[in-house]
C-alpha cells in the first residue's frame, strides 16, 4: 500500500480557477487529504489512464454557465465509486433535488466554513451522505414526488407502440417532422399523427415538455432504446439506473 | 399507549394541532392544550414528521431516506418505523387515519 492509498484523494472543480485552487489549497492542508486534480472542466479533472479515480470530487456550483450537476452525473457515470460533494447556495431547492438525482453524495452550503467541506469529504468517503439538516424535508419530499411521477411516466411510456416510441425518441433528439418521416419511411402526416398521439398518451402539452420528461427520467436508456440520430444529452437520473 | 407496527402502505397522519418548532438549540414537536405534549427530535425525524401528511406511505418514506442518506433500504426502513413509533407513542399520529385509495407503490413495487 502506498502512502497515497491511505489518503482521501480529491479532485476539485469550479467554474472559476481561482476559487478551485483556493478550495484545493484549503483541502490539501489536511493531512488525510490529497488533492489529485484541480480544474474548470471534466478534461482537467480526469485523471490519467491507469490512475485510480479520485475518492471524492468537490464541485462548486456558483457560476452561471458552469453546470456542476451535469459534471456530477458525468463523474458518476464514469466512476461510480467516486463520491461527489457539491458546494453552493441553498436556493433554489430544485438544484439540490436535481443534484441528488444526479448522484451527489454530500452538500456544503453557502455560509458554511471550510471545515464543513473537509468534514463532508470525510463523511462521503466513509460512505455517509452529508445533507444539511434543514434541507432534508424538502429533499425527501422532492424525491418522493419524483418517484411518483416516475412510476406514472414509466407506465405511460411502456404503453406506447413501437412506432410511437421511435417518433418520440426522434422528437426528443430534436429532429424535425420531415427528418423523422424520411428516416422512418413515413409520410409527414403520419409522423404528425404519431407525435400527437404520443403527447396525448403521455399527458403532455408540448414536445418540449415531453423532451424534458423523457430526458429527466432517462426513459430511453432505461427502456434499452437508442436514438438513431443526434446523441442525446445525458440524463440526470443516475440513481435510477 | 403501545405503538403499532406500520405496514409499508400505511400513510401516517399528524394529529390535529401538533406542530414542529425549531429553536437555536433544539427541534421539538409539540401540541398545546389541556395536556400539552412535547417530543425532542433530530433533523431526520423532523423531516419525517413533515411527511406524515396522510398521503405519503411508509414505503415511500423509507425509500427516499435510503436514497438520500446512502443507507440500505432495510436500515432506512428500521429508522423510519422506529421514528414513527416514537411519534405514535407520544400521541402525535392519528391512530386510524381515513383510508385513501391505494396506490401501486410499496416496498416490493420495484
Amino acid at each position: 500500500m502506498t502512502a497515497q492509498d491511505a489518503l482521501i484523494t480529491v479532485s476539485v472543480g469550479c467554474g472559476f480557477r481561482l476559487v478551485a485552487e483556493a478550495v484545493a489549497t484549503s483541502l490539501a492542508e489536511n493531512a488525510d487529504v490529497c488533492v489529485v486534480s484541480v480544474g474548470t472542466d471534466l478534461a482537467e479533472l480526469t485523471v490519467p489512464p491507469g490512475t485510480k479515480e479520485p475518492d471524492v470530487a468537490v464541485l462548486c456550483y456558483y457560476q452561471a454557465g458552469w453546470d456542476a450537476i451535469d459534471l456530477c452525473a458525468e463523474i458518476k457515470s464514469r466512476a461510480e465509486r467516486t463520491k461527489v460533494v457539491l458546494g453552493g447556495p441553498r436556493e433554489p431547492a430544485s438544484i439540490l433535488q436535481t443534484a441528488v438525482l444526479a448522484g451527489a453524495d454530500g452538500f456544503v452550503m453557502d455560509g458554511e466554513p471550510v471545515t464543513a467541506l473537509v468534514d463532508a469529504v470525510r463523511d462521503v468517503h466513509a460512505g455517509k451522505s452529508r445533507v444539511p439538516g434543514e434541507m432534508l424535508g424538502s429533499l425527501l419530499r422532492g424525491l418522493i414526488e419524483f418517484r411518483r411521477e416516475d412510476d406514472i411516466l414509466v407506465e405511460k411510456f411502456a404503453s406506447l407502440g413501437r412506432r410511437e416510441k421511435e417518433v418520440l425518441i426522434a422528437m426528443v433528439s430534436g429532429a424535425s417532422d420531415a427528418d423523422i418521416a424520411k428516416r422512418m419511411y413515413l409520410s409527414a402526416h403520419t409522423v404528425r399523427t404519431h407525435a400527437r398521439n404520443v403527447l396525448k398518451k403521455l399527458g403532455f402539452h408540448s414536445r418540449a415538455e415531453a423532451a424534458r420528461a423523457v430526458l429527466g427520467h432517462d426513459l430511453i436508456a432505461r427502456f434499452g432504446l437508442a436514438s438513431e440520430s443526434a446523441p442525446l444529452p445525458a440524463g440526470r437520473t443516475g440513481r435510477l439506473r | 399507549m403501545k405503538a403499532t407496527t406500520h405496514p409499508a402502505d400505511a400513510r401516517p397522519t399528524r394529529t390535529y394541532g401538533a406542530e414542529l418548532r425549531r429553536t437555536d438549540t433544539a427541534i421539538v414537536i409539540w401540541r398545546p392544550g389541556d395536556e400539552p405534549r412535547t417530543l425532542s427530535v433530530n433533523e431526520t425525524a423532523a423531516a419525517l414528521w413533515e411527511l406524515c401528511d396522510g398521503e405519503t406511505t411508509v414505503a415511500e418514506m423509507a425509500e427516499a431516506v435510503a436514497e438520500l442518506t446512502s443507507q440500505s433500504l432495510t436500515s432506512a426502513w428500521n429508522d423510519v418505523t422506529s421514528t414513527l413509533a416514537r411519534f405514535e407513542e407520544a400521541g402525535f399520529l392519528v391512530s386510524d387515519p381515513p383510508a385513501l385509495s391505494p396506490t401501486k407503490r410499496g416496498l416490493n413495487s420495484r
